[in-house]
């Protein structure tokens, strides 16, 4: 920016001098902070996880080329990626003899919606995995709105082809 | 905070009916898969559930920068007269996610403790930024003319 200098640094990154002013995030959820930010070994391995923990619970699918060849080396963590980046999403229901796969997790056969997703991350902890549930279910509303089609879904006079309609803005 | 009401609603038939093309309509039945459009509210809320547990708003195309006054307020000779003095009124991607990725004692900590899922979320934050950029340049061809540069 024009006016910073070395003597007389200015910052614009932040807020743009107070031009940028965004709601505050509300407070993490106690459970959440929790294993954020303990030193016991449970909290430890959650940070160490967090990436599995996420996709077992999120919404989209991302579709990115990740490159290897720096997660998996010395040093601290890299994400790095090549090309293009994407989110994905699917139908409410998986196709006939699927397993369910991200946001049908919350659709699909709910009575075992927790050996669900442990399935598709075994090395998880099923008593975290739980809690996390549990408190999305609580204060999520993304989560609340697919129970609610769930719930539609499951009623005797269900009709055939639910649609939902996330809002852009 | 966003409730149930203002993230989604739910439609029996076509869902046909006039809609925002960045909306993600979500079937019932196993079909494609689709993308959703970075310039879509939950785009990061919807993958960074860990991040975001209230589905925190995310950037949209439509949000005011702090003490410009909306068109709402305005007869349009002002709105012009207003728009050409400042250089953009509504808060850009780049500016957001800046702004976002700021240590606040307000803010709630799950964004900048989420350790490896924080360097995803940044890494994608970027990707979104720059292909917008490359879409203005695509989309504006002949604004930007191009056509004059070629061969330099």
């Amino acid at each position: 920016m024009a006016k910073s200098s070395y003597n007389n640094p200015q910052f614009f990154l932040c807020c743009e001098n107070g031009k940028v002013l965004l709601p505050s995030l509300p407070a993490t959820p106690q459970e959440l902070e929790v294993l954020l930010t303990n030193k016991d070994a449970n909290a430890v391995k959650f940070r160490d996880q967090i990436r599995m923990y996420n996709s077992v619970l999120a919404f989209t699918s991302l579709s990115a080329k990740v490159d290897e060849s720096v997660t998996r080396s010395l040093g601290p963590y890299s994400f790095r990626i090549q090309g293009e980046l994407y989110h994905k999403i699917g139908s409410l229901c998986p196709a006939e003899g699927q397993r369910p796969q991200f946001a049908q997790l919350y659709i699909h056969d709910t009575k075992c919606e927790h050996q669900n997703r442990h399935a598709v991350m075994p090395s998880l902890d099923p008593t975290t995995l739980d809690r996390l549930l549990t408190m999305m279910y609580n204060v999520n509303p993304y989560v609340k709105v697919f129970k609610m089609a769930r719930d539609m879904i499951a009623t005797e006079c269900a009709p055939m082809d639910l649609k939902l309609r996330l809002i852009a803005s | 905070m966003p409730t149930t009401d203002e993230v989604a609603t739910s439609l029996v038939g076509d869902g046909s009916e006039a809609v925002d093309k960045r909306d993600v309509i979500i079937a019932q039945q196993a079909g494609p898969c689709q993308r959703i459009s970075e310039l879509h509210v939950g785009y990061m809320a919807l993958h960074y559930l860990l991040l975001f547990p209230y589905g925190e708003d995310g950037w949209h195309p439509n949000i005011p920068l702090n003490g410009v006054i909306t068109d709402a307020d305005l007869d349009e000779n002002h709105v012009e007269k207003v728009k050409l003095q400042i250089k953009h009124c509504n808060v850009t991607m780049a500016e957001f996610y800046g702004y976002r990725l700021q240590h606040r004692d307000t803010d709630g900590i799950a964004l900048l403790q989420g350790d490896r899922l924080r360097h995803q979320y940044i890494v994608d934050a970027y990707v979104a930024i720059e292909q917008s950029r490359l879409k203005y340049l695509c989309l504006n061809q002949k604004k930007l003319r191009v056509d004059l540069y070629q061969g330099l």
